[in-house]
């Protein structure tokens, strides 16, 4: 019998890449030499001829996105579909180590986090984004040296979960404890794998530990060009966009700091995120964004046991300093998540053509029914 | 041993292959050696593909009457003489008859890129070319030749083969004088010599069992 | 003495027919060849150049076609005895100054040998060389044999001294590596001593030229190299020239039609044979005309047919445009025999219908494609595995423009990268063109292709048009130290000549340094750093122009590569290999497609082939997983 069913890749393509879906996550990516994270798309240099049982399709979290299933696999539980996901604790914190807070985006949670788990055992190896020359890419860490690296964001789409895919399963990867962290999408990508059939072929059983980042939207890697005409890469020293009314893209460089205006900035946002509902990856062990008008400190969203564990060892060794989110911030995170969710239904209802055709994103009927009407 | 039986008039052969087998060589020796019998020979080549994996023919064709055109009509040889067994049945294709005899080198090389992958069985091969000629006779020369140091006398294994199945006007002797005039350097003489003599055992021995 | 000068005169030797063209032109006196290589003309120079040193020759590869024939014409007005043998492609290069030479005229003695290549079998195009002789106004001969190759050459010297012009002798494939009997003569003894006393001037000229055909003609009509044989009326008269004429006389001998149809054999065929046709058209109602490609003879004997008022009413001349042989691919014996079959309503079956039924069945069933390959171990597979990466990498349907070289098998069997192809020069002259089209919304990056042989050749001039328009392209120079697609002969850029005698090496380089244009030199079998750089540089926005890579590693086949020991021991881990399964696909076998891999049907996974490997360990770069091991053969110890 003659199968003439398309490849995988060939699928993938037609569905996700041409599509304009693909938010370049990584998460096909690592596994074969066919799919290529380069510049902000994924590049397909050959035609694949696998058809059966292929990674690709099985892991995009853009061909099909059961939310259920990823919530089941991440979390323990249904989505519930809850303004910003379900969560144990939420509250607002800090490193008390100011060589971190130099470094890092906002409190540095992130990074003491990460570097504590990776000192734990939690896990042996993180997976984090690093931007060298304005390109971001996932690097595997396993010292506080190198997590520090990684400390800050130039918010582009980062193709993180590749570098996921990539560490060896052999080589005594068989006891490999792997931490990610990563944007919604990524977060979204891990979930899917976990609860994929092809979950074996992958690294997902040996993911102990993640940790979200709140993402509004992130930028197209047209917006290195913009950039460019700003400063070179390598003199870039972090970007930053100040909480509304102010409408500016601030990058910092060696030489002080410059400001873009934020609509022309957002100009490079991609379709693919305008497609997100997501904002405060609602599938990872703990969430961490920036703590809205408390500069210099991180809102936490705790949402597993495994993620509560770490975070409470983090005080109990004096590494974060803890602090209460006014609930007035909360209502406006809030708001915001919501927001995004509305936007993102709207956004993909317009690209189906149909209410009822939410193209990758599969919810329950009634949590459809909530976002299209809230 | 001198071959009794009266040949065909013209007397056409192929040797087939792929590029860089030397193919092309084996079949100049071939026609050297009947050229010195006082045959009038014709030679064609396909080789503008010769080095590059791509199938390759040569037709010989010796006559005691006058000077033929380079190429051999379709349905009329009466030797085919292959260095690989999937050339063979594509020269049968076009040249075979029912009369044809084959002498082949049963190393198969296959065809680069998914092609590849498609090679047929050694036995499919071998039941189309029995039942396109009249008798075959298979010998793993490329085998042959590496035990005598050297991939690239292959093509005069299969010359002894020929010569040994007395299927061409060509006795022993004359095949070896063509090499004592052809093979410069002792040592490269001694191999070819070594060669031709091991095809010529080889089709023997076949013919035994 | 070796080679063609060995041969005693009147002695019997199996020739090829560049071998005959090369062993007539030694008997002619011949004292300078040049040419470029082409096949099928490229033996007639290596026959030469190989006896060179012996028989006091200068015999050269030039730089191009139109070099080599100003080259030898150089000799003639010197008064000495030439030979420029081209292949049809070749002799359109040379075309701008042939156009010009005829009016000049020629004093020793030229000759060009050109050689058309029907099919075509090693071309890329399936062009008649004959038209251009009867355009020009010079005799053309058109050898059937290796004997007539032989003397038709001879004579084609004497008869270019004696009108003054060059004269062309139009071989073909099946002629120049056609191999059969040829009786050789005698070498002249003495040398001619070169003396230039000047030329005239082409212009005004065209009247002399027209004036002299007549006279060509007539010494043309009294050469034996026009021939008849057959019954004093036959029922059908074939007018045979080249291959035609053996074919025809096969056909006619197999169909037993000794009787009733005569051949005509031209072996000069311009300025036509007039008085010889007009002899023999009376003998018969009916004329099939048998030739290569082109109805060449059939529209000239059409005209004399019809001057002569011999074409009217039941009379007819039947060939190419009758329908019963075809202008498309190289003539076969059996062409002629069909041809005859349906003129005279014959049975004919070339062996018995249910073996021929037997075969097509098997084969259909067991015989696939043998797509020509580069080499295993070729450095073009790891030039054009990097040109299809950074093309495929940068996503903007980027192409390469194609060139003439083994590098051209990219565009069928290679990566797909190249979409044109068609001669020399080209591809170059193509991207700087692309190159200007961002005005027009022309987007898509554009990686010229060119050898090292090429590149001097014809890519220069482009190369300057492009740096001088700001053409922004990437050009690709694949420096493998030989004109390889040929049999690696040499080019301006090696420091041997055709002799093997030491040469000045131009440096490809220096050229593209001198031009102004920024060069980067690698090894083809780097891909991590070639690839980057290809990318790097498709990405080059601007309008700049162009930048130069170069891949340089020598050809497989030259002999001290051919000769030396693997540079790795290479082997695929099957334990590791992915095979058919999500990851890979085959990748190897299937994608990167070297003749040293094939697939392992029972295992289901990869495996070297040892009989093919070249051991150059290119395939250990692209395997996903790492299966392919390679090890140094010589490690360090």
């Amino acid at each position: 019998m003659v199968t003439t069913a398309a490849s995988g890749l060939q699928q993938l393509q037609d569905r996700v890449l041409k599509a304009g879906l693909c938010s370049y996550c990584g998460a096909c990516s690592g596994l074969c030499p066919y799919l290529v994270p380069l510049q902000g798309r994924m590049a397909t240099p050959d035609a694949c001829n696998v058809t059966a049982s292929t990674r690709c399709i099985n892991f995009c979290p853009r061909t099909g996105l059961d939310m259920d299933e990823a919530s089941q696999a991440a979390l323990g539980v249904a989505y519930s579909g809850k303004p910003i996901g379900d969560y144990q604790q939420i509250f607002i914190a800090r490193s008390n180590d100011p060589k971190v807070l130099k470094r890092a985006q906002y409190g540095g949670a992130v990074s003491v986090l990460t570097g504590l788990a990776l000192r734990l055992g939690v896990i042996n190896k993180a997976v984090l984004t690093r931007t060298v020359n304005g390109v971001p890419r996932g690097v595997v860490a396993s010292s506080w040296e190198e997590v520090l690296e990684c400390g800050s964001s130039n918010y582009l789409v980062s193709p993180t979960v590749a570098a996921f895919n990539r560490i060896p399963a052999s080589n005594g990867a068989a006891d490999a404890r792997i931490g990610v962290v990563g944007t919604p999408c990524q977060i979204q990508a891990l979930s899917k794998m976990r609860a994929s059939p092809l979950a074996g072929r992958s690294n997902a059983p040996r993911l102990a530990l993640t940790i979200g980042l709140f993402c509004t939207w992130a930028l197209g890697h047209s917006f290195r060009t913009m950039l460019a005409k700003v400063a070179p890469p390598e003199q870039v020293k972090r970007t930053d966009v100040p909480p509304p009314p102010a409408r500016i893209f601030v990058v910092q460089t060696d030489q002080g700091k410059v400001e873009l205006p934020l609509d022309e900035v957002r100009q490079h946002i991609p379709l693919a995120c305008q497609l997100c509902a997501d904002m405060t990856a609602e599938l990872a062990d703990i969430s961490v964004g920036a703590a809205e008008g408390i500069e210099g400190w991180n809102t936490l969203v705790v949402r597993t046991k495994r993620g509560a564990e770490l975070v409470q060892a983090a005080f109990d060794q004096g590494l974060l300093k803890r602090g209460e989110l006014p609930n007035e911030s909360l209502e406006h995170l809030k708001g915001a998540s919501l927001g995004k969710r509305r936007r993102a239904v709207t956004n993909i209802a317009a690209k189906s053509g149909s209410q009822d055709n939410l193209l990758y994103l599969r919810l329950r009927p009634e949590l459809t029914r909530r976002w299209q009407g809230s | 041993m001198q071959p009794s039986k009266t040949f065909a008039d013209p007397f056409n052969m192929v040797v087939a292959g792929i590029g860089g087998q030397g193919n092309v060589l084996a079949a100049r020796l071939l026609g050297m050696t009947l050229t010195h019998l006082g045959y009038h020979v014709s030679m064609g080549e396909t080789y503008g593909a010769s080095q590059r994996g791509g199938a390759v023919m040569s037709h010989v064709r010796a006559s005691k009457a006058h000077l033929h055109g380079p190429l051999i009509p379709e349905g009329r040889a009466h030797v085919v003489v292959s260095l690989e067994p999937m050339e063979t049945v594509r020269v049968l294709r076009q040249y075979g008859n029912p009369e044809v005899v084959c002498i082949v080198n049963d190393r198969p090389v296959r065809p680069t890129g998914l092609a590849g992958i498609g090679y047929p069985e050694l036995s499919s091969l071998h039941d189309a070319i029995d039942a396109l000629s009249r008798r075959a006779w298979y010998v793993n020369a490329t085998d042959m030749a590496i035990k005598l140091g050297t991939q690239l006398v292959s093509n005069v294994i299969i010359c002894g083969a020929l010569v040994g199945t007395r299927t061409v006007p060509i006795t022993e002797k004359d095949f070896e004088d063509t090499l004592q005039r052809e093979m410069g350097g002792r040592r490269r003489l001694e191999v070819n010599l070594k060669a031709f003599r091991d095809g010529i055992a080889a089709v023997q021995e076949a013919a035994v069992r | 003495m070796s080679g063609i000068a060995s041969y005693p005169a009147g002695s019997t030797q199996l020739l090829l027919g560049n071998q005959a063209i090369a062993r007539g032109a030694l008997e002619a006196g011949v004292q300078v060849a040049s040419s470029y290589p082409g096949t099928p003309s490229t033996e007639i120079i290596e026959t030469l150049a190989e006896v060179a040193k012996e028989r006091n020759l200068y015999v050269e590869w030039s730089t191009n076609e139109m070099v080599a024939i100003e080259v030898a014409t150089a000799a003639s007005f010197a008064g000495l005895r030439a030979i420029n043998p081209l292949k049809h492609e070749g002799m359109n290069v040379a075309m701008d100054f042939l156009a010009h030479l005829n009016l000049t005229g020629v004093k020793g003695g030229l000759v060009v040998v050109v050689c058309d290549d029907p099919q075509p079998w090693s071309s890329t195009s399936e062009n008649d060389s004959r038209l251009i002789a009867k355009w020009l106004h010079v005799p053309l001969l058109e050898p059937a044999t290796g004997q007539e190759a032989l003397e038709m050459t001879k004579y084609a010297f004497e008869l270019s001294e004696k009108i003054g012009n060059f004269v062309m002798l139009r071989s073909c494939t099946r002629i120049s590596h056609g191999t059969s009997n040829v009786v050789v003569g005698e070498l002249p003894t003495t040398q001619r001593t070169a003396k230039f006393e000047g030329t005239d001037a082409p212009h005004g000229r065209h009247a002399v030229i027209l004036s002299m055909e007549p006279k060509i003609q007539a010494m043309l009509e009294e050469t034996p190299f026009n021939q008849y044989q057959g019954p004093e009326h036959p029922e059908l008269l074939i007018v045979a020239s080249g291959t035609g004429r053996p074919y025809s006389v096969e056909a006619v001998e197999m169909l037993g039609l000794k009787d009733s149809v005569g051949i005509l054999h031209l072996g000069t065929t311009w300025p036509m044979p007039k008085k010889v046709i007009e002899k023999h058209l009376p003998r018969t109602n009916r004329v099939l005309v048998v030739e290569e490609v082109d109805p060449y003879i059939e529209s000239n004997l059409r005209d004399i047919a019809t001057d002569i008022g011999w074409l009217a009413g039941e009379r007819a001349v039947l060939g190419k445009r009758s329908g019963h042989l075809e202008s498309v691919g190289e003539l076969t014996p059996d062409r002629v025999i069909g041809a005859l079959v349906s003129i005279l309503d014959l049975e004919y079956q070339s062996t018995d219908k249910e073996y021929r039924q037997q075969a097509q069945a098997y084969a259909q069933k067991l015989v696939s494609d043998r797509n020509t390959v580069w080499c295993a171990g070729c450095p073009h597979r790891g030039s054009l595995w990097a040109v299809k990466q950074a093309l495929k990498l940068d996503g903007r349907d980027g192409f390469a423009t194609g060139d003439i070289g083994c590098y051209a098998m990219d565009r069928r069997s290679g990566y797909g990268s190249a979409k044109t192809g068609s001669v020399m020069g080209a591809g170059i002259g193509h991207a700087s063109g692309f190159g200007r089209l961002g005005q027009f919304g022309f987007k898509q990056p554009v990686i010229a292709l060119s050898g090292d042989s090429t590149f001097f050749h014809a890519v220069v001039p482009g190369l300057i048009n492009a740096k001088h328009n700001k053409a922004n392209i990437t050009l690709l120079v694949m420096d493998n130290d030989a004109t390889a697609m040929t049999g690696d002969q040499p080019h301006p850029g090696v420091s041997h000549d055709a002799m093997e005698q030491e040469a000045y090496p131009v440096s490809i380089e220096g050229i593209c340094k001198g031009i102004g244009v920024p060069v980067q030199v690698f090894d083809p079998f780097d891909l991590d750093k070639t690839v980057p750089a290809l990318l790097e540089s498709v990405q080059t926005e601007g309008q700049e122009g162009p930048r130069v890579i170069i891949m340089k590693r020598p050809c497989v086949l030259l002999p001290d590569q051919r000769n030396k020991e693997h540079d790795y021991k290479v082997w695929i881990d099957q334990s590791q290999c992915l095979g058919e399964s999500c990851g890979c696909g085959q990748y190897c076998v299937r994608v990167f497609k070297c003749p040293g891999l094939m697939w392992d049907r029972a295992a289901g996974k990869a495996k070297i082939d040892d009989a093919s490997c070249y051991g150059c360990g290119l395939c250990a770069q692209i395997c996903p997983v790492s299966a392919i091991k390679k090890e140094p053969i010589h490690a360090a110890v």
